[in-house]
């Protein structure tokens, strides 16, 4: 594939990133106590490349995703988008990178504007990327529509009345209308119907080919991570546990946790009655080894690309 | 299977309607469902195709209206439910029949602790003392994994996490030893680990009490590990009915196949994955015919003139496409279509 | 399998299997149909609104066709439906209708022609206050809600003293003070932000870091304010407010409008609080659109719904509180007629001519319960809960 031949420098770094909830109480409502969301997150996303987030709910998958994006502020790290650092860019100078870095969400009910149309809702974006004139905005619409496989005559409806497969194309496109080169993809299908997900997964891959993008994809679903991703980093209590190409990391896992989700994902049609024995037979709710995940240390190289957190 | 041959429940053609303005949504159009002991069987669908109405309507728990039963019969045990009066069907519910939801948190009342509402659920079908009552409490919640039962019986719903609150509602249903268990997509809002854990109790804990599942869900995954049979359904209507095996190693209707070939996994990285087109119809507004011809890859025109019947496959595998099953011709069995 | 080369042709948006388009508004009028109060409500005060239009067309100007202020003592305290007595009276005097509709009171002025003058004084009232109250509802609640979590610092609340110095200083035409605090002011800032106040926290020296320490959040100040408020008994506040100013129908209707915002900027800064969380808004600012195009075009249209209800109460019961003050004596000084002074008037006849508290009593009554009516109709329709999701 053509995918391989593009590495080289990462489009996207991101170095020890670290983000803590305060937790405010009292009447003056002083922070006091911290969670840590992200607690020191190493990413390289390659151009053109789809790079793999995966975790359990509460594992600060998103708060990653919402800290690139700028939503969310960094207690320290660094992130650096095409070699230039953006993290101590103020808003004003952030303002031409925004539009390279967008964003799909999880929950296509709650991501679209409920009082503006599709055509509204995408010109928002086209606007911003420099198109004035009436007429050429809407045919930027109507071209990015049929990007994502809407009807032209899609533009003029409320996102109320479409299901939920068709808004996030919407969504998608409205991500587009501002020409970026990574987009972030939190959970994109895992609030679609069965049958509507793969027209998402293959949208996505389409015009990746098409555009060239690169995406970091959010998810729990490792069958979706494994069949998509290139890279695939799993996260744990905010932490990066195992970093590994997709194949590497679902043929020869090396991490306990990793081995943990993969055996609680079982293969469909290879054979029944697979609630592997690995998770269940744990101890519920004394989750073994849990601590023991997270205070590993260290990063080990343990073939090329390949990285495990190791305890020393 | 059983020495009883009176199956725990079974359903026969059963249609919900529900009446709101505009047209009339055919929400479950004529579904039969067979469902005997120790047995766990799946209904699997997505969203709007009816396999939640059908949990409500055989729990009685149908909001009528704008629900409508337009047509059919439930039999428990052999007693018809939809005759029973609402109080004998209240004491049914609970005690015979019980449900567990997708949501845990919204379902456990959050000012009692949980230990209070196990509680409650035993006492409000049978005449128990405090003491005993207190002992099967600690018993449930021992049987469903929650670790120091003695303590963890004074817990709130916030202050467990999610498998443990599903846990916990599980414990609920099971206080008084119903023959049938109604499980509402359990562990759709949980983590995937979370989820094994949960399936793994369910299937120990039938096995020990000898109880029925019915177990509706969205997901295939959950259905290849735990179902005994699947019914598929779609557009308010069962499309296939048959073994866990049968469903995945020969479906036999277009949908069930798309469905299983548009999985994504790794060993179809690199490959196009196969998609089905179009939308899931809207209940009130499904095509004429075939309700899955508009996005069949099968599909001739005569699916769109005419109802298809379930064409038998024998032991019990059935599915609703006449197409496939002319063109795969088995031995045996009829199949044909119905005028509309 | 079959593969399809082209992605957009995998999805098919079939028309015919999905419900008619209904765009947000035509939606919210067919719920309202359907919801018969709301819509008796709607009518009436529709009715209401175009009584007030005519009577205000009617009664105002240099020669008024229906004149409220015309006295004829030989003809007071006459029942409804009464004749004029045409031979007592000038010729200039003669009500135009020929009839007093709602009778005269005891200086002899057609009720009927008070009334409608008092009609277009109590929507004024009603819509000016509310308007005053919605707009500064929604510009607290905004605040509160969209940047709520940012901290006020001890240097801004020194600068908002010093200007709220400055500005009184320039009402009482102070000026030489009120100039040399606006410009100490200003230097003053000017000189923070160049030493202290940077984004590099490490280039404050010791001495100033006081001033850049946060004290309470938006969120807290405004809120607390808001609690502030609601302490006082808002009739009795407007009361000495009205006694302190000079009576004018725009002093009320300020008064009234300054105090009952509070309503307004909680919801506004609820609504605010759950639409800042949702995807769409994230969405927004990941695409770099402006806060100010953010609150504006994106939140606050989902916003409007609660704000139209709690409005449409306040209206009514700003009325109420005008008639209130009017029938007291603090309200619209006397020669003009409002609803409340009629009343007031009337009081004192109750026996001898009932329909001169009758006639306004009943009119505020429907008119109030016409827009709470309609008020908790909208509710109801507005709710998103109770709307249908396909």
């Amino acid at each position: 594939m053509e995918k391989s031949l593009t590495t080289g420098k990462p489009l996207l770094t991101v170095r020890n990133l670290k983000k803590h909830f305060a937790v405010r109480r009292g009447f003056f409502q002083r922070a006091d106590t911290g969670v840590r969301a992200v607690d020191g997150v190493d990413l390289d996303i390659l151009p053109h490349q789809t790079m793999g987030l995966v975790g359990e709910s509460g594992c600060g998958k998103s708060t990653v995703a919402r800290l690139i994006l700028r939503l969310l502020y960094p207690d320290a790290g660094r992130i650096c988008f095409d070699g230039q650092e953006i993290t101590d860019l103020n808003e004003r100078a952030f303002k031409p990178l925004r539009k390279k870095i967008q964003m799909i969400f999880q929950d296509p009910y709650s991501s679209l504007n409920p009082r503006m149309t599709v055509a509204q809702s995408i010109a928002e974006g086209v606007r911003i990327s420099g198109i004035t004139a009436k007429t050429d905005q809407r045919r930027r619409i109507e071209r990015l529509l049929d990007m994502v496989g809407m009807p032209s005559a899609s533009a003029d409806r409320y996102p109320h009345e479409f299901s939920g497969g068709q808004r996030q194309r919407v969504g998608i496109a409205r991500a587009l209308s501002v020409s970026p080169r990574l987009i972030l993809c939190d959970e994109p299908i895992s609030a679609l119907d069965v049958s509507i997900q793969a027209q998402i997964i293959n949208l996505l891959k389409d015009l990746q080919d098409e555009l060239g993008l690169s995406y970091l994809f959010i998810s729990h679903d490792l069958n979706v991570v494994s069949y998509i991703c290139d890279h695939v980093c799993v996260m744990y209590r905010g932490r990066i546990m195992e970093s590994a190409p997709a194949t590497a990391l679902f043929d020869n896992p090396r991490h306990p946790y990793t081995l943990k989700l993969l055996s609680a994902t079982a293969p469909l049609k290879e054979e029944f009655r697979t609630v592997s024995d690995v998770v269940a037979s744990e101890a519920p709710g004394g989750e073994l080894s849990e601590t023991a995940y997270a205070e590993g240390t260290t990063m080990v190289e343990v073939e090329a690309g390949h990285w495990v957190r190791t305890q020393r | 299977m059983s020495q009883d041959d009176t199956p725990v429940l079974s359903v026969e053609d059963l249609r919900v309607h529900f009446h709101g303005d505009g047209p009339v949504s055919l929400a479950v159009d004529g579904i039969d469902i067979t469902i005997h002991r120790r047995e766990t069987v799946c209904i699997v669908g997505e969203s709007g195709c009816g396999k939640t109405i059908t949990a409500l309507t055989i729990m009685g728990l149908l909001p009528q209206p704008p629900g409508k039963i337009a047509g059919g019969r439930i039999f428990f045990k052999g007693q018809s439910l939809l005759d029973l009066p609402e109080e004998a069907l209240r004491k049914l519910r609970g005690r015979h029949i019980a449900m567990i939801f997708q949501e845990p948190m919204s379902s456990l009342n959050p000012v009692f602790t949980i230990g209070n509402q196990i509680n409650e659920a035993i006492l409000a079908h049978e005449t128990l003392s405090e003491d005993e009552a207190l002992q099967r409490t600690l018993q449930l919640l021992q049987d469903v994994g929650i670790p120091d039962p003695q303590k963890r019986r004074h817990a709130y719903p916030h202050q467990l996490s999610g498998g443990q609150r599903q846990r916990a509602m599980i414990a609920m249903a099971l206080a008084c030893g119903p023959d049938l268990i109604i499980a509402d997509e359990p562990t759709t809002a949980l983590d995937v680990t979370v989820q094994a854990q949960i399936l793994k109790l369910l299937q120990g804990l039938q096995q020990k009490r000898q109880m029925a599942i019915q177990y509706i869900t969205h997901d295939l995954g959950v259905v290849a590990a735990i179902a005994d049979r699947v019914y598929v359904m779609y557009a308010g209507l069962i499309v296939e009915q048959g073994t866990t095996s049968h469903i995945f190693s020969s479906p036999r209707h277009p949908y069930t196949r798309a469905l299983l070939d548009s999985l994504p996994g790794k060993e179809k990285r690199g490959q196009r994955l196969y998609s089905i087109p179009g939308n899931v119809p809207h209940p009130a507004y499904k095509p004429t015919g075939c309700p899955f011809h508009p996005r069949c890859q099968h599909r001739q025109p005569k699916c769109a003139r005419f109802f298809p019947t379930l064409c038998d496959y024998g032991e019990g595998h059935r599915a609703r496409c006449p197409i496939l099953y002319e063109s795969e011709g088995t031995v045996g069995g009829r199949c044909e279509w119905k005028n509309l | 399998m079959e593969t399809r080369p082209n992605h957009a042709q995998e999805t098919i948006v079939d028309d015919a299997y999905m419900p008619p388009s209904l765009s947000p508004w035509r939606e919210t009028w067919r719920l309202l149909r359907q919801n018969s109060m709301a819509l008796i409500g709607l009518v009436i005060f529709m009715f209401f609104f175009g009584i007030a239009l005519t009577g205000m067309l009617l009664t105002s100007g240099d020669a008024p066709i229906l004149d409220p202020a015309q006295i004829r003592l030989q003809e007071k305290l006459r029942p409804p439906l009464a004749r004029p007595n045409l031979e007592t009276l000038q010729p200039a005097e003669v009500p135009e209708l020929g009839i007093y509709l709602l009778g005269t009171d005891d200086l002899g002025r057609d009720v009927f022609a008070r009334m409608l003058q008092g009609a277009w004084v109590s929507l004024t009232v009603g819509f000016v206050a509310v308007a005053i109250a919605v707009a500064i509802g929604i510009f607290l609640g905004g605040l509160s809600g969209y940047y709520g979590q940012e901290y006020i610092q001890v240097i801004q609340i020194v600068m908002v003293l010093i200007a709220g110095v400055a500005l009184w200083l320039a009402a009482t035409h102070a000026w030489p003070g009120a100039v040399f605090l606006a410009i100490g002011g200003a230097a003053g800032w000017l000189l923070y932000r160049r030493y202290a106040g940077g984004s590099k926290k490490s280039a404050t020296p010791d001495a100033l870091r006081w001033l850049s320490r946060p004290i309470m959040s938006v969120d807290t100040l405004i809120m607390r304010l808001v609690d502030i408020m609601l302490c006082f008994p808002s009739f009795f506040l407007i009361l000495t407010v009205v006694a302190l100013l000079p009576p004018s129908l725009y002093n009320i209707m300020v008064v009234i409008g300054l105090t009952s915002w509070m309503g307004t900027t909680r919801f506004v800064r609820a609504e605010f609080l759950s639409l800042r969380e949702q995807d769409f808004v994230a969405a927004a600012r990941a695409l770099g659109i402006s806060d100010m195009r953010i609150i504006f075009r994106h939140i606050m249209p989902n916003a409007v719904a609660p704000v139209l209800v709690s409005a449409t109460l306040g209206i009514a019961s700003a009325m109420l509180t005008e008639a209130g003050l009017s029938f007291l004596g603090f309200g619209v000084p006397p020669p003009h007629a409002t609803w409340g002074n009629i009343l007031s008037d009337g009081k004192d006849f109750i026996f001898d001519a009932p329909w001169l508290t009758f006639a306004p009593g009943i009119v505020i009554l429907v008119v109030v319960l016409a827009f709470n009516l309609f008020g908790e109709g909208l509710r109801d329709i507005l709710n998103p809960k109770l709307r249908k999701r396909t």
